[in-house]
């Protein structure tokens, strides 16, 4: 039958490309936590290997909150009062007390008019702008935004428009150069999660009140950290209030289990409610995530310790590596790029650390620009200094071992390629 | 058995026709040629049926513009070349930069 054929020709086809892949060093492959999520953790690698300790230096659990026992505590009290599931979406009976209270509380937080939740932030992003703009529209973005956001905009019938990554005179360009249409949106990420380097909000903002243009931020990796009391991007360049939409995630600093939020003024947020496809299609975010986020926004309203702890781990770490002789992307966000420039290098890189104790990832084309291949370190306000020292250790030895300490970047690339 | 059948236009001296031009001639001939005669003018019928549906239609030529690299592909229209070209530049753009998790 030709059904059959070409359903047998189909998964030929996906295999060659799946071997291609591999081929192509680009398999992605997941690696087992026989744990909850941590500083330390158990990881089973290679596939049915023992589980090992070792130090992790990779998830985007900033503020240590993942396994805190305040928020466990309040994810199993919202469990037994509130239940495992709703089975519906938001607007039919999936709303309980506890949904509103969680907008209330980010909105409190985050300094804007209103907020609506999302599964996830992925969702939040693909939600926006098709949402609230139209034909007569045109959405201006940061080269470097996050996949979800380019998603989102694919998703939109507004033009679409992008400025150099950071560079304020292509974005003035541009907002002039689109005078014409109904509305102007800038959009960026808060935090740039490939280099760890903040977006010139201030800049943005100040250039978007002159060409009367609205103002997106994603700030997935600052929300809890950056700024003086953890409300993001915003908040560290003096501009709570005049961002027109902030999306965020509560699966990083947050908690990090899932979820995500568009907070902003209140006749947007009004529009995601009633047009909002994500929203309007997909299940409410499980109660159990509500109720342990809102106590995520209890820990960090109460006190900045933590993301204090962040800050002087960030810096520090930052700073054993420069002198350790390893080239970094400078910034201030605790996403350290240690940069590599060869894909393979990255990946023997990291599979040494491994074995020396320490989990890192090395990211390199299609995740990163080509020649852009790194080993991306993330900081938690849950690694002391103990293990920084550790860590540092390990990445000695390792970077003497594949000569790269003290390196530039041309000595990098002459040795090892591109 | 389908008769080709073509129509020689006689371009003015010494003027230069590049392929673009030549695009776009072909283009708008072809164009002309399907408003007036394609399938009976089946898009006649469609237009009434949205129109007795209520929507209000609105119809005209467009340019598209396609790029492909290996299994790469993005396509865009617009209302000009330039547009539908700088649309897929856009598309391509967002494709080449590095997407961190």
């Amino acid at each position: 039958m030709a059904a059959e054929t070409a359903v047998l020709a189909a998964r030929d086809i996906f295999r060659a490309e799946l071997d291609a892949i591999r081929a192509a060093g680009l398999y992605k492959e997941e690696r087992f936590i026989h744990a909850p999520q941590g500083a330390e953790i158990d990881v089973e690698f290679p596939s049915g290997a023992a589980p090992r300790r070792v130090l992790n230096l990779c998830a985007n659990n900033y503020l240590g909150l993942s396994s805190h026992p305040e928020v466990l505590r309040a994810a199993h009290e919202g469990l037994e009062r509130r239940g495992y599931g709703m089975s519906s979406v938001r607007f039919i009976c999936g709303t309980q007390d506890i949904h509103r209270e969680l907008e209330r509380r980010l909105t409190e937080f985050l300094g804007t008019e209103d907020t609506i939740l999302f599964s996830s932030c992925l969702d939040a992003n693909a939600a926006i702008f098709e949402a609230i703009l139209s034909d007569k529209d045109v959405m201006i973005a940061d080269r470097l935004v996050h996949a979800s956001i380019v998603d989102g905009m694919r998703l939109a019938r507004a033009m679409q428009d992008t400025y150099k990554h950071s560079d304020m005179g292509h974005l003035e360009e541009k907002l002039a150069e689109h005078r014409d249409k109904r509305f102007r949106m800038v959009i960026t990420d808060g935090v740039f999660s490939m280099d760890g380097d903040l977006a010139k909000l201030d800049e943005i903002v100040a250039l978007a009140k002159k060409y009367d243009a609205m103002v997106f931020v994603d700030d997935s990796h600052a929300s809890g950290f950056i700024g003086k009391t953890g409300r993001g991007t915003p908040e560290h360049f003096g501009v709570t209030g005049r961002v027109d939409v902030i999306t965020t995630t509560f699966g990083k600093a947050l908690g990090g289990a899932s979820g995500g939020c568009i907070s902003g003024t209140r006749e947007i947020v009004e529009m995601c409610r009633q047009r909002a496809r994500p929203y309007l299609f997909s299940n409410t975010l499980a109660s159990v995530i509500v109720a342990g986020t809102l106590k995520v926004l209890d820990l960090v309203s109460a006190s900045t310790e933590r993301r204090d702890r962040l800050e002087w781990n960030a810096r520090t770490w930052r700073r054993l590596l420069t002198e350790a002789g390893f080239d970094i992307k400078a910034g201030e966000s605790p996403i350290v790029p240690v940069m590599l420039y060869n894909a393979k290098l990255a990946q023997d890189v990291a599979r040494d650390l491994f074995a020396e104790g320490i989990y890192v990832v090395g990211f390199f084309f299609p995740v990163v620009a080509k020649g852009q291949a790194r080993i991306r370190t993330q900081l938690s306000a849950a690694h002391t200094a103990e293990h920084l020292e550790r860590a540092i250790a390990a990445f000695r030895r390792v970077g003497a071992k594949h000569g790269i300490l003290g390196k530039t970047k041309n000595e990098i690339v002459e040795r090892y390629g591109l | 058995m389908l008769t080709r059948r073509t129509l020689e236009v006689p371009l003015p001296e010494r003027m230069e026709l590049g392929v673009a031009d030549r695009e776009l001639l072909v283009a708008t001939f072809q164009a002309l040629i399907a408003l007036r005669c394609e399938k009976d003018r089946r898009w006649e019928m469609f237009q009434k049926q949205l129109e007795d549906d209520g929507w209000k239609v609105r119809w005209g030529l467009t340019w598209r513009a396609e790029a492909k690299r290996g299994d790469d592909y993005e396509e865009a229209t617009g209302a000009t070349l330039d547009e539908a070209l700088s649309g897929v530049a856009q598309l391509v753009r967002f494709d080449m930069a590095g997407r961190a998790p």
